[in-house]
C-alpha cells in the first residue's frame, strides 16, 4: 500500500459528515371559534356563550414518538414532556412551541393570529399550555372584568321556559398546566395550513358539557335572572375543574 | 488503608504458595510453543502473547469472537477495562460523564443506554446492576484493571442458554487471569498529556496458574477540558486455593475500587456555534460522581465423573454517587435542573452448572443462579450549593433474579452440531417509596426463554451458522411503583403507563466462517432482532411506556489477515437498519454504519504496536436529527527489552474535533435568553490528541 494510498484513505475517512438539526416548519396559530355551539349540562340546561376570553402562556404541541397505540388508547396518551436523560429513550415530547402571553378571546376576536408556531416536522397528536392570570399589558381596560383572572365567560343558560343570563370569572393558580388537547396533524417540511385553535363546550367523544354539575337556578336564589359566578362559590370550583380538562380544546389544521 | 488490608495477607499468601506449590506441567498444547520460547537467561521470559495456543470449543455462531491477551495488550485507547469494550466489533462507546462513569453502549442496532441491552459478566459474575438509579442495568467495568484481562468473549444476540436478563444485543465476558507467557511481576507507570498519571502493579508468579494474580493500580487524570477529571484506586486479586484432582480447583476473588470523577454535560449546539461557549466546555463546573465497588467471589470447579460442576459464591457493595444537569434551567428556572442521584446495595449470589456427556454425541448441561439484592436509592433535585430542593425518589429495595436452565448439545457427526435448550428466568420485587408513606409494593415475574443452535462444518475450511433466541429485559424496581406514585413536580392528564414485566426479544442469525489454512479468516452474519412491545420506564414521569414494534436487521463482516504469525489485520463491519415496524421511522440512536480496521503487531524482536481506525456512520436521533459522522484513527507502538517496556498511546491521531455523544433534547442555559421547550441539538466533545507513555519494569 503506497503512502499516497494510505493518506487518501485517512483523510476519506476523517472526513465527517455534519450533524443534522430536525427540520422546522412555521406555521400559524389562530383562533377559530366554530367549535362555540350551545351545549347541553347534566342537568338539561342549554348552555349558550356569548363571550369566552382565557388567559393563557406558552402553547406547545406534542407528538406521541413511538409510544405504543394500545397503551396510548388506555386512557388517552397523554404523557407530560419528559425532560429524558440523554441518551435514554422518552416518548411524548414537545416539538412545536408559540411562546408568549396570550388572551384566547375566541368570541371577540374570531380568526385572530396569535402568532407564528415554531415546529418540527412530524405526526402531531397534543396541545398543551399554562393557563396564568390576565394582566393590564394583555391591553385590557382597568373595568375589564378579566383583569387580574384567568377565565372570563358570559352567557345565557335556558331550560324549558326559564331562561337565566350568566357571567363566570375564574381562577386558575398560574403555572397549572392543560395537557393533552387533540391536535392531530402531520407537519411536514412544505406544510403551510395555520393552526386552529379551538374551544369546545361540549366534550365531542364522551358529549359531556363544560358546565356540567351546575344548576343555574339553584345560583339565581334571588330570583333575578342574572347567575355571577365568582372565585370562592362552588360553582366556581366545579367550572374551573372542567375548564382544566382538555377535552374542551382543540387544535386543528386550518 | 482497607485496601491494605485486603492486599497486604492476600500477598503473602500468594507468596507462599508461590514458593511452596511446585511448578505444575504445562497442558500438553503449550508444550512444544513453551519450549520454543525458553526464557532468556536474564530478565525471564518476554510475554510473547502470540504463541500461546489454547484449546476452544469450535464456534456455534457466526458472530461469536474471541480477543485474546495479545491482542488486549497492545489495544490502542486502552485508558481503562472500560476501554476495551472498544476491541468488541459492533461496539460503539459513547462517554457522556469521564472515566469512571460508565459509558453509553451501542450494540446492534440497540441503544442500550449504560447497559440495559447488553449483559456483561467479569469472572462469570454479572455485572449489569438491576434497577441502577441512573439506568436499568447500569455498568461500571471501571474496577476492572487491563493488565489482568486475560480475554474478552463476545457472544452477540440472545442465542446461548447461559445468556440472561439484559442479553437482548449480546453477552461479553471478562475473563480475568494472566497467561503463563507473561507472568511474574511486573510495576508500571504512565504518563498522559492530560496530565495523567497511572501506576500498576501486577504480581503474578510463574508458578502458579494463569488464574492467580494480585493487581493494584491508582490513577489520576485532569482531563483534556474542564469537567473530565477523574482519579480511581483498584485492586484486584484472584488466587487459586485448591487444585487437586480430588477437590477440584477452588478460585478466591476479591476487588475494591473507588473513583471520583467529572460530568461535563452536554452542550447545544447552537451556543456553541455562537460562541457561547468552547467546544469542549462546561456551562456548570460541579458535574460528577463517585464509584465504590467491593465484591469477592469463590468459584469451585471439580469433575465428578464423566460431568463437570462449576459452581460460584459472590458477594458485592455498590456505592453510586452522581451530580448532573443537562437541561440547565428548564424545569427550574431558578434553582436549575441539578440531579443528584444515590445508589447502594448489597448483593449476593450463586450459580451452579452441571455437564456431562449422555453419550458420546450428546452432552447435557443443567444450570441455575440466584442472586439478591438490598437497595436503597436516592433521586433529588437540586440548587448550586446542592441543597434538595425536590425529593424525587427514595426508595428501598429488595430484589431477586433466579434462573434455571437445561440445554442440550448433540454432535451425531463430524460436520452437525446442534445445541438447544431453554431457560425460566424469575424476578422478585419489594419496593417501598420513603417519600409516600412507606407505600410498599410487591411484584413477581417470570418468562421463559428457547434457545436454538446449529453449526455445520462444510468440509476443512467453511462453518455455516443459524441461531434463534429469544432474550429479555426485566422491568426495574422503580417501575414497579408506576400508576401509584407520580413524582410531584410531574403533570400527568391520564396516562398512566403500561404494566411492568418483562419484555422479550426474537432473535435470529445466520451465518459462514471460512477459516483459512494459514492467514486468512473471513466471517460475515446476518441477524435480525423484534421486539413487540419494548417496555421503558420514563424515570422523570414515573410511566412504564410501552413503545411500538421494532426490528433490527444486519450483517456484520469480519476480516482477519494474518501474513506472519506476530501480526494480524482486521476489518470488522457491521451495518444496521434499526427501524420501528409501523412507523417505519428510525430508531434513535442506533448506529448504521460501524466499521474498524485495526493492526495489531507483536514481534518476537520485542516490537508490538496496535493501530485503530473506526468509522461511525451518522446515528439517527429523535424528531428527524442526526448525529455527525466521525473517524478516529489511535495508535499504540511498545518496544521491551530486557526487564523494561516502553509503550506509548496515542489516541485520535488526526486530532479530529468529534463529538463523542450527540443527543436531540430541550435545555434551557441563558436564562436571559426566552425560554424553549423544542429539542435541539446537543453534544459532548470526544477527547482530542492526547498522548501517554507508559514505562514496565518486568522485576521477575
Amino acid at each position: 500500500m503506497s503512502k499516497r494510498h494510505v493518506l487518501t484513505t485517512m483523510l476519506a475517512a476523517t472526513a465527517c459528515t455534519p450533524s443534522q438539526e430536525s427540520v422546522h416548519v412555521q406555521l400559524d396559530v389562530q383562533l377559530d371559534a366554530a367549535g362555540i355551539v350551545p351545549t347541553t349540562n347534566d342537568g338539561d340546561w342549554v348552555v349558550e356563550l356569548t363571550t369566552v376570553r382565557i388567559a393563557v402562556t406558552d402553547l406547545q404541541f406534542t407528538i406521541l414518538g413511538e409510544m405504543h397505540g394500545a397503551s396510548a388508547s388506555l386512557g388517552g396518551w397523554l404523557i407530560s414532556r419528559v425532560w429524558a436523560h440523554p441518551g435514554h429513550y422518552a416518548g411524548g415530547d414537545v416539538t412545536g412551541e408559540l411562546a408568549g402571553d396570550f388572551i384566547l378571546d375566541w368570541t371577540g376576536h374570531d380568526g385572530m393570529k396569535l402568532g407564528t408556531a415554531d415546529m418540527l416536522t412530524g405526526d402531531y397528536n397534543g396541545m398543551n399550555f399554562n393557563f396564568r392570570a390576565a394582566v393590564a399589558a394583555d391591553g385590557l381596560e382597568a373595568a375589564d372584568p378579566l383583569l387580574g383572572h384567568t377565565a372570563h365567560l358570559v352567557g345565557t343558560a335556558r331550560k324549558g321556559e326559564q331562561e337565566l343570563a350568566f357571567t363566570a370569572v375564574l381562577d386558575i393558580a398560574a403555572g397549572t398546566q392543560l395537557v393533552g388537547a387533540p391536535f392531530e396533524d402531520t407537519v411536514e417540511a412544505a406544510t403551510l395550513d395555520p393552526i386552529e385553535v379551538q374551544f369546545l363546550p361540549t366534550d365531542p367523544v364522551e358529549a359531556k358539557s363544560l358546565f356540567d354539575g351546575l344548576d343555574f337556578a339553584a345560583l339565581d336564589p334571588d330570583g333575578d335572572g342574572v347567575v355571577s359566578i365568582v372565585p370562592g362559590d362552588e360553582a366556581h370550583n366545579i367550572l374551573r375543574r372542567t375548564l382544566q380538562t382538555h377535552v374542551h380544546y382543540n387544535a386543528t389544521p386550518k | 488503608m482497607p485496601l491494605a488490608l485486603v492486599l497486604v495477607p492476600l500477598l503473602g499468601l500468594l507468596s507462599t504458595r508461590a514458593a511452596a506449590q511446585e511448578v505444575k506441567p504445562r497442558e500438553a498444547s503449550e508444550e512444544p510453543r513453551a519450549k520454543r520460547l525458553a526464557p532468556r537467561p536474564s530478565f525471564g521470559a518476554l510475554p510473547r502473547y502470540a504463541t500461546l495456543v489454547t484449546t476452544r470449543r469450535p464456534p456455534l455462531m457466526a458472530s461469536q469472537r474471541v480477543i485474546d491477551a495479545r491482542e488486549l495488550s497492545v489495544a490502542p485507547r486502552r485508558r481503562s477495562a472500560d476501554d476495551l469494550l472498544r476491541l468488541v466489533p459492533g461496539v460503539l462507546l459513547s462517554q457522556h460523564g469521564a472515566e469512571g462513569k460508565g459509558q453509553q453502549i451501542f450494540l446492534r442496532g440497540f441503544d442500550a443506554a449504560h447497559g440495559s441491552d447488553v449483559e456483561v459478566l467479569v469472572a462469570g459474575i454479572p455485572i449489569n446492576e438491576l434497577s441502577n438509579i441512573h439506568g436499568q442495568g447500569y455498568l461500571d467495568l471501571n474496577f476492572m484493571i487491563p493488565e489482568v484481562v486475560r480475554q474478552i468473549s463476545v457472544s452477540k444476540g440472545p442465542f446461548q442458554i447461559n445468556q440472561g436478563n439484559f442479553a437482548n444485543a449480546g453477552t461479553i465476558r471478562f475473563e480475568l487471569g494472566v497467561d503463563p507467557a507473561a507472568r511474574g511481576t511486573r510495576v508500571g507507570y504512565e504518563l498522559g498529556s492530560t496530565i495523567r498519571h497511572r501506576g500498576v502493579v501486577v504480581h503474578a508468579p510463574k508458578g502458579l496458574r494463569k488464574e492467580s494474580f494480585l493487581a493494584f493500580e491508582a490513577m489520576h487524570d485532569r482531563g483534556f477540558a474542564p469537567g473530565r477529571q477523574a482519579q480511581r484506586v483498584s485492586s484486584l486479586d484472584q488466587i487459586r486455593l485448591v487444585d487437586s484432582p480430588a477437590h477440584g480447583t477452588l478460585d478466591l476473588l476479591g476487588a475494591g475500587y473507588y473513583a471520583t470523577f467529572g460530568s461535563p454535560g452536554a452542550l447545544s449546539a447552537a451556543d456553541v456555534a455562537a460562541g457561547k461557549v468552547p467546544f469542549d466546555g462546561v456551562y456548570q463546573g460541579d458535574g460528577g460522581g463517585s464509584s465504590l465497588r467491593a465484591l469477592v467471589s469463590l468459584r469451585h470447579q471439580i469433575s465428578l465423573g464423566h460431568g463437570r460442576l462449576d459452581q460460584r459464591v459472590y458477594g458485592q457493595f455498590r456505592r453510586f454517587d452522581m451530580l448532573e444537569n443537562f437541561t440547565g434551567y428548564l424545569q427550574d428556572p431558578v434553582n436549575g435542573d441539578r440531579r443528584a442521584q444515590m445508589h447502594r446495595f448489597f448483593s449476593a449470589g450463586y450459580q451452579v452448572e452441571y455437564a456431562r456427556p449422555l453419550v458420546d454425541t450428546l452432552t447435557l448441561t443443567v444450570g441455575g443462579a440466584w442472586q439478591g439484592d438490598s437497595v436503597a436509592q436516592e433521586d433529588q433535585r437540586v440548587d448550586a450549593g446542592h441543597a434538595v430542593v425536590q425529593e424525587n425518589w427514595d426508595l428501598g429495595i429488595g430484589q431477586h433474579a433466579a434462573h434455571t436452565r437445561a440445554g442440550l448439545r448433540w454432535r451425531p457427526t463430524r460436520w452437525l452440531t446442534l445445541e438447544g435448550g431453554g431457560r425460566a428466568d424469575m424476578f422478585a420485587y419489594d419496593v417501598i417509596d420513603h417519600l409516600h408513606d412507606e407505600t410498599r409494593r410487591k411484584k413477581v415475574l417470570g418468562r421463559a426463554s428457547p434457545r436454538l443452535l446449529a453449526a455445520f462444518q462444510v468440509g476443512e475450511r467453511w462453518s455455516l451458522f443459524s441461531a434463534y433466541g429469544r432474550g429479555l429485559r426485566a422491568p426495574e424496581a422503580r417501575s414497579i411503583l408506576a400508576g401509584v406514585t407520580t413524582p410531584s413536580d410531574v403533570v400527568l392528564d391520564r396516562y398512566k403507563g403500561g404494566t411492568p414485566r418483562i419484555f422479550p426479544s426474537d432473535a435470529v442469525e445466520l451465518g459462514a466462517r471460512y477459516t483459512g489454512k494459514r492467514w486468512l479468516t473471513i466471517g460475515l452474519a446476518a441477524f435480525g432482532t423484534w421486539i413487540d412491545r419494548e417496555l421503558v420506564f420514563d424515570h422523570v414521569s414515573a410511566v412504564n411506556i410501552e413503545l411500538n414494534r421494532t426490528r433490527r436487521l444486519g450483517v456484520e463482516l469480519d476480516l482477519s489477515l494474518r501474513p506472519r504469525p506476530w501480526i494480524e489485520l482486521r476489518q470488522d463491519l457491521t451495518v444496521v437498519n434499526a427501524r420501528f415496524v409501523q412507523s417505519g421511522a428510525a430508531i434513535p440512536g442506533a448506529p448504521p454504519l460501524l466499521s474498524a480496521s485495526s493492526l495489531t503487531l507483536v514481534h518476537p524482536s520485542g516490537v508490538r504496536a496496535g493501530a485503530r481506525l473506526q468509522v461511525v456512520g451518522s446515528r439517527p436521533l429523535p424528531h428527524g436529527a442526526r448525529a455527525a459522522t466521525y473517524a478516529l484513527l489511535d495508535l499504540s507502538v511498545g518496544y521491551r527489552r530486557g526487564p523494561l517496556q516502553l509503550d506509548l498511546q496515542v489516541d485520535n491521531v488526526t486530532n479530529a474535533q468529534w463529538k463523542e455523544g450527540e443527543y436531540h433534547y430541550a435545555s434551557y442555559w441563558d436564562t436571559s435568553e426566552p425560554r424553549s421547550t423544542l429539542p435541539t441539538l446537543h453534544f459532548i466533545a470526544g477527547p482530542p490528541l492526547a498522548v501517554r507513555l507508559a514505562t514496565t519494569l518486568f522485576l521477575m
